[in-house]
C-alpha cells in the first residue's frame, strides 16, 4: 500500500521538483560569472590619515634635547608644550617605534624601548584611554618585538603591544604618486593620535632612515618593490599618514651598515632626542647626524614640495634643552 | 563469578592497575603534545632580549630517552651526545619491565592505542583473531637489524622507523597545519568581519596562539604531505589490526621486547581455573597470547593489565617470577631472519650512497643547506634521526624535510629552503634542540661573525644577474643589501653604468663577498623578484665542509663603498 502511487502523492513529488529546480535557478543566478572583468578601480577615496597637531600661535618648532633616552625625552615633549598639548583625555594613541630588526638596542637598529616607555608614560599621564605600541617588523616580528626591548618596556609601561598579524592589515587607498593600494596596519591608523618614533640611522639606498621612511612598517604586503622607487615612496607615505608628533630617536645612532647594523663599532653615541610636529624638519635635522645635507635626500624636497613640512632648517626655529 | 573475596579482590587490584596505566598514558600522551607546541622560542612582554634565544623546556626530553635512538648514534658514532643517555633508563625499565614503556608511556603507542580501541570495529571472535598473534609480527625485528647494522655502517636512518621520532614529526606535520588552517582561518573570517566583537575575539585568539599554533610566516613544508599523509597511514592500520605498528614494525618495540628477555613480572596463568572463555585476548594490546594453553609472548606483552583485569575466572596475574614453562621469553626468530634484516641495512647504506649528487659520498647538491651549526655530512648522516624538532622550532620557517636534496638516504634530514624562509641572524634554536648533535650549539656571535668568533656559514649568495633588477632592468633596488644580516655587509652597492634597451642609466648596482656571506638566505627570501630570486643561496662554501669550499683563505675585502 505504502509503495503505490496516487495523484496526490504524485503532485505533491511534481511540485517539490518544481521548487526544487526554482531554488537552483535562483541560486545560480545569483551567483553567476557573467565573465566580464573586475571593475578596474573603486570609487577613488584617498584615505589620508591626517592626525597632524596644529602648534597655534606657537608655531612649528623644532625640539632638540640632550641626555639618556628618557629624560631626554621628557624634556623634549615638555619644550613642545607637554604631551596634554597633543593628546586630549579618553582618546586612544598609537606609537610608532622602528622594531625593525632582530636586534638588541646597543645596537641601535631599532627605537630605544626606553624612549618608548617614557612616551607611553607621558600619554596616559595626559589621560590616554588607551595606547598602542606597533610595527610592522622586516626580521621575525616576534623576535624583534622581544630583542629590541619594546614589548617589555613598552608593556610595562602599560602599553598594548600589538603584533603585526596577517589579519590586522586592511587594503587601503593610499592616493601616492607610486603607492596606490596597499595593506595598511588598522591598529597603527585607526587611533585619534599617531605618534611617529623613528630610530635616526644609516639606510644603504635612501642615505639616511628617519621619521618619514619608518612610516614603512604601517605598511603590510610586499614592500620590497617599494625601493625601485623609493623617493617617491616615502613621500607618498609622508602624504597619507601625517603624524601628530615625531620623535625621533638618536640616543644611538647607526652610522654605516644600515639599517640593520650589527656592529658595535659602527654606532655613536649622540644622547639625543629630537620632537617636532614636522616629520620633514626632523629629517632635515637627522640626516646631519650622520654627516648628510638634507639635499642629499630627494625624499626631504619631495615632502617639502608637496607642503608636508620644511626640508630647509633655517625656516623652523630650533630649540635645544636637556 | 562466584569464585570468591580473593578473586573480586584481586581483580580490583588488576582494575585498579588499569586505569593507572591509562592515566599513566594520557599523562605521557599530554606532556609529549605539550612540549611539541612548546618546542618554539621564549618571545613575549616579560623576556628581555638576554633570554629570548633560549628554549624554556627539555622539548627533546622524548627523544633523549629514547634508547633506540641513543644505540643508533652510539654505534654510528662511536658516542652518546648529550642528553641521550637517559635512554638507559628505559633500557633499564625494560629488564624489568618489557615493553610496559609501550604500553604505559610511548606517545605513538598510545595514538595507536586510542585509535584501535576506541569504538573496536569488531567483537566477539572476530576481534580476538584481530588480537592473535600473527607471524608478520617478526617484521619489526627485520627492521630492528636492518637499523642497528645500517647504524654501523655510519647511518641514522633508523629515526625514520623510531617511534618517538615518527610521532614529533607526524605530530608536528599533521596537527599543528591542520590547527594553525583552522584557527588561522577563523582569526581572518573575524577580522573580516567588520563586527568590533568579533574582531575582538580574533585580536585575542591570536596573541594567545601566535608562534604556538598560529605562524604568520605560515606553514608552509616541503614533502610534508608526504610526512603526514604516512603518519596518517599508521594510525588508521589500527582500525585493521589494533597497535599494527607497535606490534609489527616498531623497532624499538623489538628492541625493548629482547631487553625484557629477564623481565621480573610474568603472566601466571592458572590452566585450573581456566575456562577457555578468551576474554583475555579482547583487548590484548600486544597480541601476547595470555589465554592459558598458549604461551605467553614476552617480548609482545606491553602490561596493559587488559586480560587480567578482564579475566572473572582469576586465571590470570601477573607475579613476580614467572612460571617458564608458560612462557616464550623470547621472540622465535629464525637466524635467517635476523640475518636477512642485517643484509638489507649492510647493502642499502652502501647502495643509496652511490647518488651522484646529494648523498655523502657524491657532491652536494646545491639546495642541500644545512642548517648552522650541522656537522660535516659525513657525520651529519651519521647522526640526523629526522624527528623535525629542527624544523618545528626554526621561527621562520626556513628548515624543511628534504626530499631528494641530500640523496636516499638523507630523506627527511632538515635543509634550509630561502625561498620560504632565511636563517634568522641571531636565531640559535635549532641546535639547541637537536637530540644527537647533528646540529652542535652555535652562539649568536658564531652566527654573524662577529667579537671575533669564525663565521658559521650554511652557504654563499650567488646573483643572477639576466634576473637582477639594477644589472638587467635599469631599476633602482637594494633590499637585498638591507636585509643582509653581516657587518660588513656581504652584499654592497656601487654606482656604476648599465645599459639597458639601448641607453646607458647609472645607477647602484649589488656585489656580493663571499668571505662576509654566512648564507642565511635574507636575500634570495626578500629579493622582489617572487619566484625565482635573483639572488640565490647555494651550500657552496658551507664552513662545516673540507671540501665543498669556494675561497683559498680570506680575500681582503675590495672596497668599502658607503
Amino acid at each position: 500500500m505504502n509503495d503505490s502511487w496516487n495523484r496526490r502523492r504524485f503532485l505533491n513529488r511534481v511540485a517539490a521538483g518544481c521548487v526544487g529546480i526554482a531554488g537552483a535557478t535562483a541560486t545560480g543566478m545569483l551567483l553567476r560569472d557573467e565573465g566580464r572583468d573586475e571593475p578596474l578601480s573603486e570609487p577613488k577615496t584617498v584615505q589620508v590619515r591626517n592626525f597632524r597637531a596644529h602648534m597655534g600661535d606657537s608655531g612649528e618648532k623644532l625640539v632638540i634635547a640632550n641626555g639618556d633616552p628618557s629624560s631626554a625625552t621628557r624634556a623634549a615633549i615638555g619644550a613642545l608644550g607637554g604631551m596634554e598639548r597633543f593628546v586630549q583625555p579618553g582618546e586612544s594613541v598609537v606609537i610608532k617605534p622602528n622594531i625593525g630588526w632582530d636586534r638588541t638596542p646597543v645596537q641601535a637598529a631599532n627605537t630605544n624601548p626606553l624612549v618608548i616607555s617614557a612616551l607611553v608614560k607621558l600619554c596616559l599621564d595626559a589621560g590616554a584611554a588607551t595606547v598602542i605600541v606597533t610595527d610592522h617588523s622586516c626580521n621575525e616580528s616576534r623576535r624583534c618585538f622581544t630583542r629590541s626591548g619594546i614589548w617589555k618596556e613598552a608593556s610595562n609601561a602599560g602599553a598594548v603591544v600589538v603584533l603585526p598579524a596577517g589579519h590586522r592589515f586592511r587594503t587601503h587607498d593610499l592616493g601616492g604618486v607610486v603607492l596606490g593600494r596597499m595593506p595598511v596596519l588598522t591598529a597603527a591608523v585607526r587611533a585619534d593620535r599617531f605618534i611617529n618614533v623613528p630610530v635616526a640611522k644609516h639606510h644603504g639606498m635612501s642615505g639616511f632612515t628617519g621619521a618619514m621612511k619608518n612610516l614603512y612598517g604601517v605598511l603590510g604586503g610586499r614592500r620590497n618593490r617599494l625601493h625601485q622607487r623609493l623617493d617617491d615612496s616615502i613621500a607618498d607615505l609622508a602624504d597619507f599618514i601625517r603624524p601628530t608628533l615625531t620623535v625621533m630617536d638618536a640616543t644611538r645612532v647607526l652610522m654605516r651598515n644600515g639599517p640593520q647594523g650589527g656592529n658595535l663599532g659602527d654606532v655613536k653615541s649622540v644622547n639625543q632626542v629630537i620632537a617636532s610636529t614636522d616629520q620633514v624638519a626632523v629629517d632635515a635635522y637627522g640626516c646631519g647626524l650622520i654627516g648628510l645635507k638634507p639635499t642629499d635626500l630627494p625624499y626631504l624636497a619631495f615632502a617639502h614640495e608637496r607642503g608636508l613640512g620644511t626640508a630647509d632648517l633655517s625656516r623652523i626655529p630650533r630649540e635645544e634643552v636637556s | 563469578m562466584g569464585k570468591g573475596n580473593t578473586t573480586e579482590k584481586a581483580s580490583g587490584t588488576w582494575s585498579r592497575l588499569r586505569w593507572a596505566r591509562r592515566v599513566t598514558q594520557s599523562v605521557f600522551l599530554l606532556l609529549f603534545l605539550f612540549l611539541i607546541l612548546a618546542t618554539t622560542a621564549l618571545t613575549g612582554a616579560g623576556i628581555d632580549a638576554a633570554t629570548s634565544g633560549s628554549v624554556p623546556y627539555p622539548v627533546e626530553a622524548f627523544l633523549d630517552i629514547d634508547p633506540l635512538i641513543g644505540l643508533i648514534v652510539a654505534l654510528s658514532t662511536g658516542t652518546v651526545p648529550g642528553a641521550l643517555i637517559f635512554g638507559l633508563v628505559v633500557l633499564g625499565s625494560a629488564a624489568f619491565l618489557g615493553r610496559g614503556f609501550c604500553g604505559w608511556i610511548c606517545p605513538m603507542g598510545t595514538m595507536n592505542h586510542a585509535v584501535g580501541q576506541i569504538r573496536q570495529p569488531r567483537q566477539g571472535k572476530a576481534r580476538i583473531d584481530r588480537n592473535s598473534p600473527r607471524p608478520y609480527n617478526k617484521i619489526k625485528y627485520v627492521i630492528l637489524a636492518g637499523v642497528l647494522v645500517a647504524a654501523l655502517f655510519g647511518s641514522a636512518i633508523g629515526g625514520l622507523f623510531d617511534p618517538i621520532s615518527l610521532a614529533t614529526r607526524g605530530v608536528s606535520l599533521t596537527l599543528l597545519p591542520w590547527l594553525n588552517w583552522i584557527i588561522g582561518g577563523a582569526i581572518n573570517l573575524f577580522a573580516e568581519s567588520n563586527v568590533p566583537a568579533l574582531q575582538h575575539i580574533s585580536d585575542v585568539t591570536y596573541d594567545a596562539v601566535d608562534g604556538v599554533v598560529v605562524y604568520q610566516r605560515g606553514f608552509l613544508v616541503g614533502s610534508g604531505a608526504l610526512i603526514s599523509v604516512l603518519f596518517i597511514v599508521v594510525l588508521a592500520a589500527n582500525r585493521w589490526i589494533p597497535r599494527f605498528w607497535c606490534r609489527s614494525l616498531c623497532p624499538l618495540g623489538a628492541l625493548l621486547g629482547v631487553s625484557g628477555r629477564f623481565g621480573a613480572l610474568a603472566l601466571h596463568k592458572d590452566h585450573d581455573l581456566c575456562n577457555q572463555c578468551g576474554k583475555c585476548q579482547l583487548d590484548c594490546s600486544g597480541a601476547a597470547a595470555p589465554r592459558p594453553g598458549d604461551r605467553w609472548l614476552r617480548a609482545e606483552c606491553d602490561l596493559c593489565m587488559n586480560c587480567v583485569t578482564v579475566c572473572d575466572q582469576g586465571a590470570l596475574s601477573f607475579r613476580l617470577a614467572g612460571e617458564k614453562s608458560d612462557e616464550q621469553s623470547l621472540p622465535d626468530l629464525k637466524r635467517r631472519t635476523v640475518i636477512a634484516g642485517a643484509v638489507i641495512g649492510a647493502v642499502a647504506i652502501p647502495a643509496m650512497r652511490t647518488g651522484a649528487l646529494g648523498s655523502v659520498e657524491g657532491r652536494p647538491d646545491p639546495a642541500r643547506i644545512r642548517p648552522p651549526g650541522a656537522v660535516d655530512e659525513k657525520a651529519f648522516i651519521e647522526r640526523c634521526i629526522r624527528c623535525g624538532q629542527c624544523m618545528k622550532i626554526c621561527p621562520n620557517n626556513a628548515l624543511h624535510p628534504a626530499l631528494d636534496e641530500a640523496g636516499i638516504e638523507g630523506l627527511w634530514t632538515p635543509v634550509l629552503v630561502p625561498a620560504t624562509g632565511y636563517c634568522e641572524p641571531t636565531c640559535t634554536l635549532c641546535s639547541q634542540v637537536c637530540p644527537t648533535g647533528a646540529i652542535r650549539r652555535v652562539t649568536e656571535d658564531q652566527k654573524i661573525g662577529k667579537n671575533g668568533a669564525r663565521m658559521v656559514s650554511i652557504g654563499t649568495a650567488f646573483f643572477d644577474r639576466g634576473r637582477c633588477l639594477p644589472w638587467a632592468m635599469g631599476t633602482p633596488c637594494t633590499v637585498c643589501e638591507e636585509f643582509c644580516p653581516t657587518s660588513p655587509k656581504a652584499i654592497w652597492m656601487k654606482e656604476e653604468e648599465v645599459e639597458v634597451l639601448g641607453r646607458r642609466v647609472k645607477l647602484k648596482v649589488p656585489y656580493l663577498d663571499p668571505s662576509q656571506c654566512n648564507g642565511c638566505g635574507a636575500c634570495e627570501y626578500v629579493c622582489p623578484v617572487h619566484d625565482k630570486a635573483a639572488i640565490r643561496v647555494t651550500c657552496a662554501g658551507e664552513s662545516r665542509s673540507m671540501t665543498n669550499q669556494l675561497l683559498l683563505g680570506k680575500p681582503a675585502r675590495k672596497k668599502e663603498q658607503s
